[in-house]
């Protein structure tokens, strides 16, 4: 189980690595991009396990963000903050997941599309502006952890490369549990799930707190990064480029949140010429990456040495090819199938 | 029937003004084999998704050892110890063998999802009991699979018995099969129907079954279904030979 984090641990430690080789702007780049990385795996867990699909993470993120700074700024600890703000993210989840687990498909998308909406309607209005600061948001007081001022980047960054390993351990514990099984099971088919004793709008409503929370995460990361926070940051179409980004790095693959995030943080550095343009890059890069690899481009990556092997082995077989004998159940144990 | 661990009365389903299934009485002795036969579209499958829970009864009820299941939603029935597989087993290609068996222990296994999702000792060392429960089934059932095997890699035959197993993992006191032999060869049937003889007796089966041969050598007592009705009832060499199961199915088969 744990073997399938190796790809992304790896991946953490190089970023580890290399870090201190980076400007502070460099660093904080790398900072937002794993902090949305964070809230990317949270959503992975959802659309790739539990086929939930979800357009409020960003909106999680928002209340994370928001309930920490809030927090922080009337005087708590960052930690605390953090903690709370988190809570806050998972419990919004789960209030949200309560009526909408009884909708599935489109139906629950387009409930979390309208959260999200609130949200951000909520951030920038005038009805909270005394607490959320409207428009011009929040600025973010400088977080201390453990005696460590998270106002360095690179302290900060080391943070959140800690936090989503753990999140990432996490989810890969959970998917490869008894829990994670049981989701599965209801992902394939909820009638068997629930056949098997599964309570599959309990299941739902936990995954999803879950993955909210983890979004919270992301978000508390994302405003110590920022030092500053507004609706904008945590709109509707940041939520889309999260999905976006989970389906170009792979769903359900270990490496695929951080290398989708990768993608759509490094594009607008890289295109920077092309701010008016930015969203067409978007949408072509998310259109050719499900043209060319639908699995995502990590699992084109991970199947071109199994497809190459796949050809070398059809040019040695010949015409009439290999392995094509499957296993029969009328066979004795003699014959067992091996693994 | 006195013993009988599932008494089905007047049961019947309704879906707007279609009678999937019409009064129909069913009752399955205690360790007993119970097969339900009919063509298609006689509420079979209806019928054992009435008694599972996953469709509500529009009149009548279902009984499980004595008390009423109606109330009962089906995970609630799973938990008593009513389980059941599904024509289509729906498992999960990605994992192997045993973690697909071991789906069916999830109501067993006692450990948090808390602690599971942290890797805490006793979530682990429920794995490890789970995973070895996974593989004695294997085992008992004489399934030819290694456990480790990726469940996308099997085919029909062996998934359906891995459906069987997920199920028979639980030792459910009443386990209901959907047509396990739908879609497979005689050499297959013959390992289910196997499979099936090594645990008869241990716990009460209910079979949907449209192969014949099958039915006669492995149930205690047949019902025939047809148009939602029971028209047969009784041991299988009496509704083998009934005139109306002839009229209705076999000789409908023998059409064919």
């Amino acid at each position: 189980m744990l073997r399938r984090q190796i790809p992304a641990t790896v991946a953490c430690l190089v970023l580890a690595i290399i870090a201190p080789f980076f400007s502070g702007y460099a660093v904080g780049v790398l900072v937002h991009l794993v902090a949305l990385a964070i809230a990317a795996v949270g959503l992975d867990l959802i659309i790739s396990r539990a086929n939930m699909l979800s357009f409020s993470h960003a909106a999680f993120m928002a209340i994370g963000a928001y309930v920490s700074v809030i927090l922080m700024r009337n005087g708590w600890e960052f930690i605390f903050a953090a903690l709370v703000g988190i809570a806050s993210a998972a419990i919004a989840g789960f209030l949200l997941a309560i009526p909408a687990s009884r909708l599935s498909g489109f139906s629950f998308a387009l409930v979390t599309f309208a959260f999200s909406a609130v949200v951000t309607g909520l951030a920038a209005g005038s009805q909270l502006i005394s607490i959320a600061g409207g428009e011009s948001g929040l600025s973010v007081p400088p977080g201390k952890l453990f005696g460590l001022n998270l106002f360095n980047p690179h302290t900060l960054f080391y943070m959140a490369l800690v936090l989503l390993l753990a999140t990432m351990l996490v989810c890969t514990t959970l998917i490869y549990s008894r829990t994670g099984r049981a989701f599965r099971t209801m992902k394939e088919s909820e009638a068997v799930a629930v056949a098997l004793g599964v309570n599959v709008a309990g299941m739902k409503i936990g995954v999803f707190a879950l993955s909210a929370g983890i979004a919270g995460v992301g978000g508390v990361v994302l405003s110590q990064a920022l030092g500053a926070i507004s609706a904008p940051t945590f709109s509707l179409e940041q939520s889309t480029i999260l999905v976006a980004a989970v389906t170009v790095g792979g769903l359900g693959r270990s490496l695929g949140p951080l290398v989708g995030i990768t993608i759509f943080v490094l594009l607008p550095e890289i295109f920077q010429g092309l701010q008016d343009y930015s969203a067409l890059v978007f949408a072509a890069v998310f259109v050719v990456t499900l043209i060319v690899a639908p699995n995502g481009v990590v699992g084109l990556v991970t199947s071109f040495p199994s497809s190459v092997r796949q050809i070398l082995a059809r040019k040695g077989e010949g015409p009439g090819g290999f392995g094509t004998q499957t296993p029969s159940l009328s066979s004795d144990n003699s014959s067992k199938v091996a693994s | 029937m006195t013993g009988s661990i599932l008494d089905v009365r007047q049961a019947s389903v309704h879906f707007g003004g279609v009678v999937a299934v019409d009064e129909v009485n069913l009752a399955v002795g205690a360790g007993s084999t119970h097969a339900i036969i009919g063509p298609n579209g006689a509420g079979k499958t209806t019928l054992l998704n009435a008694i599972s829970g996953l469709v509500p009864l529009s009149g009548g009820e279902v009984l499980f050892e004595g008390a009423p299941l109606n109330k009962l939603r089906a995970r609630q029935r799973a938990r008593l110890g009513v389980v059941r597989t599904f024509q289509n087993p729906a498992l999960i290609d990605a994992l192997t063998v045993r973690e697909n068996i071991q789906v069916g222990l999830y109501t067993q296994t006692k450990s948090s999802s808390f602690e599971e999702a942290l890797g805490l000792p006793r979530a682990l060392r429920r794995e490890r009991e789970a995973r070895a429960r996974a593989d004695a089934v294997l085992e008992e059932l004489r399934i030819p699979v290694e456990g480790s095997t990726p469940v996308g890699a099997l085919p029909l035959g062996l998934r359906k018995a891995v459906d069987i197993a997920r199920a028979w993992v639980a030792k459910p006191k009443l386990l209901l099969l959907d047509e396990p032999t739908a879609g497979l060869d005689e050499s297959e049937i013959g390992e289910i129907e196997s499979a099936l003889a090594r645990v008869k007796g241990e716990i009460s089966v209910v079979v949907i079954a449209h192969h014949l041969d099958f039915v006669m050598r492995l149930a205690d007592e047949v019902t025939v279904l047809e148009f939602g009705r029971v028209i047969a009832n009784g041991p299988p060499t009496e509704v083998r030979s009934d005139p109306a199961v002839i009229a209705a199915y076999i000789g409908a088969a023998d059409d064919d």
